[in-house]
């Protein structure tokens, strides 16, 4: 609650000097200047209309994302017409093993202190077979992928492994934060080299949203 | 915001003259009319001023689940033609009255599709290229109704589009995004004379609205497939493959004479709009 002035009282019939009044008008001027809060206000008083759609949160969103780095690769076709499958893709001339960073499709916004409801969606394709149907598998690891959300470069969120040909990532999480700008990544990574040869096309993800609601303290 | 004239009507010992004091008044007065956020101090409303009706910034909040506890088949899928999930009570949102979106609402689609299974019974993805899985699978993706009928989201690659096969869906990070959509892998368990996959897949469609208004009044959720992921003519695309010729036609068991049966079971869709900062 601002500074309230004291407040001199006029009398019925009393001549008012300046000095009189001021002291009375500064009073309003205290409260009304020096900025109302929950002192002035009274209880239960402040309702949806009164509300700023930006008073409680704020939210971000990034789409896009997609895999960086990925060029133009083949898996090569044992019989039939057609030839290779064609990607864009990634492979172990380009990957070596560990989390990879997608830094070039961060999400960066000015947060407030609070708590942040972070989603990332994504699917991805992943050349996974090493140990069953025909040929030479049994030398060969099954390939996974897995996937992190980072906030400034610490990983929040770290899914399971995905070891399906094709599939659906879908990750949540709520963190508290303190106000400034922060960022948040993607992080993925493979089965480090299995066997595979290094021309292989391997891994690829597309259609990466995240999403961040910044629930206000 | 509000403000006093800080001027006070001194100097001190004079007698105040009306013209003063009505001067004033009318100071406070117009203040007090142009009172807004500005004049109430930084964290300066607790929670006991605040209403107990008041809601959070949401505008709409709606789901559904189609109640389907049986796989429903859905035959004759080569991936040319996509198909609203009608399993059930259907998919589908419906907004009576419609729901108005305003530029900076975020809409929030999350969905769920049971794929139980298929007749494929001894689908393997590597079948194709031995030691390694293809990229074949089934998608499934929200549509929108905003006054044109049903529509995929802003952006998005036309996945509800109908191809002859073979054909292809470009694919890209401007106009043609794939945000909405959600994939699910075939690789299944043998079963009889099925593949049982028992993938619940998890879609989640963000819709940060610009421009002028619209008025949503439904929500759909579809299924397509076999598709695939390949690059054609060196760009990403969704891959609507011939499957009767090469390199398919021998592996795979969904072909001319047996196109696949997706048996879907449970699903649900909810939508959520939210009016606040972005």
């Amino acid at each position: 609650m601002p500074f309230k002035w004291t407040e001199a009282q006029t009398r019925q019939s009393n001549i008012v000097d300046t000095e009189t009044f001021d002291k009375a008008y500064n009073s309003v001027k205290g409260v009304i200047n020096g900025g109302l809060d929950r002192e002035n206000l009274r209880d239960a008083s402040v309702a949806d209309a009164h509300l700023s759609p930006k008073a409680f949160l704020k939210y971000a969103l990034r789409q896009d994302l997609r895999l960086q780095g990925a060029s133009a690769l083949t898996i090569p076709v044992s019989g039939g017409a057609v030839g290779n499958q064609n990607y864009i893709a990634i492979n172990y001339n380009n990957y070596a093993g560990g989390w990879r960073t997608n830094s070039a499709q961060g999400l960066t916004s000015l947060f407030r202190e609070g708590m942040l409801h972070v989603e990332f969606n994504c699917w991805y394709w992943l050349s996974n077979l090493g140990i069953q149907g025909a040929g030479p598998t049994f030398d060969r690891l099954e390939a996974t992928v897995e996937f992190q959300v980072l906030l400034d470069g610490s990983p929040i969120i770290t899914s399971g492994k995905y070891w399906k040909n094709v599939g659906q990532v879908h990750l949540v999480g709520d963190f508290p934060v303190p106000t400034g700008t922060h960022t948040l990544e993607i992080a993925w990574r493979i089965t480090s080299r299995n066997g595979r040869p290094n021309t292989d096309a391997m891994f690829y993800y597309d259609g990466g949203s995240i999403l961040a609601i910044n629930r206000l303290r | 915001m509000g403000t006093i004239s800080n001027t006070n009507v001194g100097p001190a010992g004079e007698i105040i003259s009306k013209t003063d004091v009505n001067t004033k008044f009318s100071d406070v007065a117009t203040a007090t009319g142009t009172l807004d956020a500005s004049n109430v101090r930084s964290e300066g409303v607790d929670r006991r001023t605040l209403a107990a009706s008041r809601t959070e910034p949401i505008v709409h909040v709606d789901y559904t689940s189609n109640g389907v506890t049986a796989s429903t088949p859905h035959a004759g899928q080569t991936g040319q033609t996509p198909f609203y999930i009608a399993d059930g009570t259907g998919l589908t949102l419906t907004f009576a009255p419609a729901v108005v979106l305003k530029a900076g609402d975020l809409l929030r689609i999350n969905y769920t599709v049971h794929l139980y299974s298929h007749n494929d019974s001894n689908y393997k993805s590597n079948f194709v290229a031995t030691d390694a899985a293809d990229s074949v699978g089934v998608i499934f993706f929200p549509t929108w109704n905003i006054g044109a009928g049903y529509v995929v989201l802003p952006n998005q690659a036309n996945v509800n589009q109908t191809f002859g096969a073979p054909a292809s869906i470009t694919i890209d990070s401007t106009n043609n995004r794939t945000d909405s959509i959600a994939w699910a892998s075939l690789e299944g368990i043998q079963s009889g004379g099925t593949c049982l996959p028992r993938n619940t897949v998890h879609g989640a469609a963000y819709v940060l609205h610009t421009g002028a208004d619209v008025s949503l009044t439904n929500i759909q959720i579809n299924c397509r497939g076999p598709i695939a992921y390949h690059a054609v003519g060196g760009a990403t695309a969704l891959d609507i493959a011939d499957w009767t010729a090469d390199p398919y036609a021998t592996p795979y068991g969904f072909n001319a004479s047996q196109p696949l049966s997706i048996n879907l079971m449970s699903g649900q869709v909810s939508a959520i709009i939210m009016r606040g900062d972005s």
